[in-house]
């Protein structure tokens, strides 16, 4: 209030008068304007009141009267409070109970984001241990292939860096690089010198090849989340594939024939001692080297005469790979992954059973790279807000990892033609804001479960080659047809392309043959190779074609863009 | 005499609508009216005064307007609205009927000496 204005109106007033009034005004607790009227108004009364007594001691008395019919002062200001709100114009009113609406508002939501940003996450499940008794095979320790790989990786001795940079490690894939004898000498005596140095660590490789399972017990770093599990052994493993692969290499060069194919088997077997239920990555490895071991071979048989009966032989080896079935991709492990992240990222209990924290958002975010973090912990905490409860985000999450489950089985044609029960990113599309963890966490293994397909269709495809191979040294001709070939015994049934759940394609071509799967565009295009910017597209595109041809090997100087080691 | 609180509140805005219904007045001016021209019979508190002004100007019955007096001080007069005059003209008829209720009531005990 206007001191100078208060002072003005009640100068002149009797000492108890001028207390009152200012008593009054003080209590009112209103606009100053307001207040400042009323105190006009109420001096004014006094004045007028006090107007016709002569003395100080009648004007005196006269106020103190006067007060007690005012009446008690609290009690007058807060009738003056009310009576003065209500002259207030409605706009005035409208604006106020807004401002004090927001501002209650944005209060409870301040507090509402410290509770919530002050979350902490309660770890109860051991995830860890849960994940090691699902992939832990029920069967005898003394099969377990891992000793033997664990004692292979310690033996390993990494490539040099000279040998790193050349074109022919790089590149071994190319098939410009698959005759030991067209590298440079250079190349030749460094990779020499890098299989000899690990003569040793391929013995256990090998040994440990021939276990039926291999069962490796999964550790993580002390308050680390299941995601981030080490995986050590990966690259030494693809890199231990490499060196099989190069050793194979150099036999054929030296005319050992049975000893490449030995080496390739090798590669293959440890491969699949890597499919099954473990972490996708272990068996995205194993499929890896799965596929380089059958490459190598069918190059091998593509360039080298080999007996009828060698030929049988590799067949039956080959078949005992996968003696028990030939494993699909086996994603279930992914769900305790998801789970224990959320186990680390929201809180346990409350409303909806838990809520997203977005410091935690921030460190899981910051750990996996995924395009935020810690730097943008208001974006974490904006997640975080609209995000759905720990309760209604793994069921959402089951839900969607169910049908995935069922996805995964079926062959890529089942999924083009229809079948598949879901796409979670079409799942997602309504509520990608209110389930961003899965958005962001869901794995995408769509590609992954397909990978598993080619690489059997690739194994089956094998197979049936050194059948057919079979059969012509045999007869002098090859079958009118692969049905002929199970007829006669040469192999248990007919291989099967994925992408049209049919036998894979096979034509007598004057004295040779082809046999393909018709490819990711789910079409016929009469065996023919799709070639993009000088490398093959081994299994086509949707977009330009082509079919993946197992035979005849391409022997082009091209790469071959398929998932090798 | 003193009338019971109550009582008085029922028909305190409409005496103060029937004062400023004859001629704008402040405050101190109004209380004056109220007590003279009722005989000193009626007597608005002062503490009751100026909340009853500030409600019916809140209902737009009455109208308050500072105006400058000769002593340089200003001052605040009431005037009726025309919805004052309406509300006056409708609470006075209803005062008619009670006045003529309670008098049937009590026999005429009620009527003026």
């Amino acid at each position: 209030m206007a001191k100078g204005h208060k002072q003005t109106d009640l100068q002149g007033l009797p000492a108890c008068a001028a207390e009152f009034i200012k008593r009054v005004i003080e209590k009112m607790r209103y606009r100053r304007k307001v207040r400042e009227d009323v105190q006009t108004e109420l001096a004014g009364h006094f004045e007028d009141e006090l107007k016709g007594c002569s003395s100080g001691e009648e004007r005196e008395q006269k106020a103190r009267q006067l007060i007690i019919h005012f009446g008690d002062a609290k009690l007058l200001a807060v009738l003056l409070r009310r009576a003065k709100k209500r002259c207030r114009p409605v706009w005035r009113t409208v604006v106020v109970r807004t401002f004090q609406t927001v501002g209650v508002l944005i209060l409870c939501f301040i507090l509402y984001t410290i509770w919530f940003i002050s979350g902490k996450p309660t770890v109860r499940v051991d995830y860890l241990a849960q994940f090691n008794q699902m992939s832990r095979p029920q069967v005898s320790d003394k099969d377990n292939a891992w000793p033997y790989y664990e004692k292979a990786l310690e033996l390993f001795v990494k490539p040099g860096e000279e040998l790193q940079q050349m074109p022919a490690y790089m590149n071994w894939k190319e098939s410009g690089y698959r005759k030991f004898a067209t590298l440079t000498d250079e190349e030749k005596q460094a990779i020499e010198k890098w299989v000899r140095q690990n003569e040793a660590s391929w013995q256990k490789f090998a040994a440990a090849s021939l276990r039926p399972y291999c069962h490796r017990q999964y550790t993580i770093e002390e308050g680390n989340i299941l995601l981030a599990i080490g995986l050590p052994h990966i690259a030494t493993l693809r890199d231990l594939g490499k060196v099989g692969v190069w050793r194979s290499r150099i036999k054929m060069e030296q005319g050992e024939t049975a000893g490449a194919l030995d080496d390739c088997l090798t590669i293959a077997r440890a491969g699949s001692n890597w499919q099954g239920r473990r972490t996708i990555v272990e068996q995205l490895v194993g499929l890896a080297m799965v596929n380089a071991g059958h490459d190598e071979i069918l190059n091998i048989v593509s360039t080298k005469d080999i007996s009828a009966a060698d030929m049988k032989k590799l067949q039956q080896q080959l078949s005992q790979i996968y003696q028990t079935g030939y494993p699909l991709m086996d994603i279930e492990g992914e769900r305790l992954l998801f789970w224990d992240i959320v186990q680390h990222t929201f809180t346990d209990g409350g409303l909806g059973g838990g809520h997203l924290i977005p410091s935690r958002l921030a460190f899981v975010a910051d750990a996996f790279d995924i395009g935020f973090g810690s730097k943008e912990l208001i974006l974490c905490t904006a997640i975080g807000l609209v995000h759905a409860g720990r309760n209604n985000t793994i069921a959402k999450f089951n839900e969607i990892f169910d049908k995935q489950i069922e996805t995964a089985k079926m062959t890529p044609y089942e999924r083009h033609a229809g079948k598949a029960l879901h796409d979670e990113k079409i799942f997602l599309a309504s509520s990608k804001y209110r389930y961003s963890l899965i958005d962001i966490f869901m794995p995408a293994l769509d590609r992954a479960c397909e990978y598993a397909y080619k690489v059997r269709a690739l194994h089956e495809a094998t197979e049936t080659i050194l059948a057919l191979r079979r059969w012509q040294l045999e007869k002098g001709q090859y079958p009118m047809s692969l049905s002929e070939l199970v007829a006669a015994g040469y192999m248990e049934k007919v291989p099967m392309d994925p992408y049209s759940d049919n036998a894979l394609v096979y034509r007598k071509v004057d004295d040779d043959f082809t046999i393909y799967s018709i490819g990711e565009n789910f079409t016929d295009d009469g065996g023919k190779v799709l070639i993009k910017g000088g490398e093959i597209t081994r299994w086509g595109d949707n977009e330009d074609g082509g079919d993946c041809v197992f035979w005849p090997v391409p022997k082009s100087q091209v790469k071959v863009s398929s998932g090798g080691l | 005499m003193k009338f019971e609180s109550q009582l008085l509140k029922g028909v305190a805005p409409v005496v103060v609508l029937e004062i400023l219904s004859r001629g704008q007045m402040y405050g101190y001016e109004l209380s004056q009216a109220i007590e003279e021209r009722s005989g000193d019979i009626l007597s608005l508190g002062k503490g009751t005064l100026y909340p009853l002004l500030y409600n019916l100007e809140a209902k737009k019955l009455v109208e308050g307007k500072w105006e400058d007096t000769d002593s340089g001080r200003k001052r605040r007069y009431y005037s009726i609205t025309s919805r004052g005059k309406g509300q006056l003209a409708e609470q006075k008829a209803q005062l008619k009927e009670l006045h003529t209720g309670l008098n049937l009531i009590f026999s005429g005990a009620l009527a003026p000496a």
